[in-house]
């Protein structure tokens, strides 16, 4: 299924537990890649004053792709709690770059033409200087 | 492919187990036509102070389905809520949060019901 953007960079995907060099456990992902700082701070900011900074950094996101519908990328969203030990991290645009935690998983336009990933990103490491921010 | 209401189609089905019912028994209800939308923004800003009661899927079905919440009022706290399996009993899980009606009584008359994601079975596409 096609995404209904054009795509505007790649990602590499890792599983936890798998980290570059090594290799990806999905490589070269067509993604179209944007950031979302506001709207993931905004709808986070009740739990970072309940839970401190720690659960807020849990839940928040900072960036937001679009995958492909049928990409093997996972979250670690156990129901109502956040486990990140089981949650990839995708590299954009490779092994190289920047590194992103998945917080969330979602289809959109499920069985539609553009049918995708949803891909809901915090933003862990950049290697400055930098543009893939 | 049915239609939900007098404007969408489904685009999935599910399976729907009481809260003392599970898989691999057969559900309570089987093989109910939804269309399933991702709403994980919309849970997540809605629940900012209880991120555990935030819901991450809207699911649209026919207005006769027997599914059930275990909402209480007030303080959230879900009793003996039913769950939904996607698109069947060997899919991915989902709670059910919230049931509401729509469209009482109309020709555009199904039920909407807030849905929180569980573990699925990774890889899969059924999210």
């Amino acid at each position: 299924m096609a995404l209904p953007f054009a795509s505007n960079t790649t990602c590499d995907i890792y599983r936890h537990g798998n980290a570059p060099p090594a290799n990806p456990d999905v490589a070269g992902v067509k993604i179209y890649f944007k950031e979302e700082y506001t709207k993931g701070s905004e709808a986070n900011e009740g739990a970072a004053s309940s839970g401190g900074t720690a659960l807020q950094s849990q839940w928040k996101w900072t960036h937001i792709a679009f995958m492909p519908q049928g990409t093997d990328v996972r979250d670690g969203y156990t129901g109502g709690n956040i486990s990140q030990a089981n949650a990839d991290f995708v590299w954009v645009p490779n092994k190289n770059q920047s590194k992103y935690l998945v917080i969330f998983v979602e289809r959109v336009n499920r069985g539609q033409a553009t049918d995708y990933l949803r891909v809901y990103l915090q933003r862990v490491i950049v290697p400055w200087p930098s543009n893939e921010v | 492919m049915a239609t939900i209401g007098s404007t969408l189609n489904s685009n999935t089905t599910c399976d729907i187990y009481r809260s003392t019912n599970a898989p691999p028994a057969n559900p309570d209800v089987a093989g109910v036509p939804i269309y399933l939308a991702p709403d994980y923004v919309g849970g997540a800003e809605h629940n900012e102070s209880n991120q555990g009661n935030a819901w991450t899927h809207i699911a649209s079905l026919a207005a006769t389905t027997d599914i059930r919440d275990g909402y209480q009022g007030g303080p959230f706290l879900l009793v003996n809520p039913d769950n939904v399996y996607v698109p069947d009993k060997n899919g991915t899980k989902f709670k059910v949060i919230l049931v509401v009606r729509k469209g009482r009584n109309t020709a555009n008359d199904f039920k909407k019901v807030y849905l929180q994601r569980q573990t699925p079975t990774w890889p899969t596409q059924n999210i």
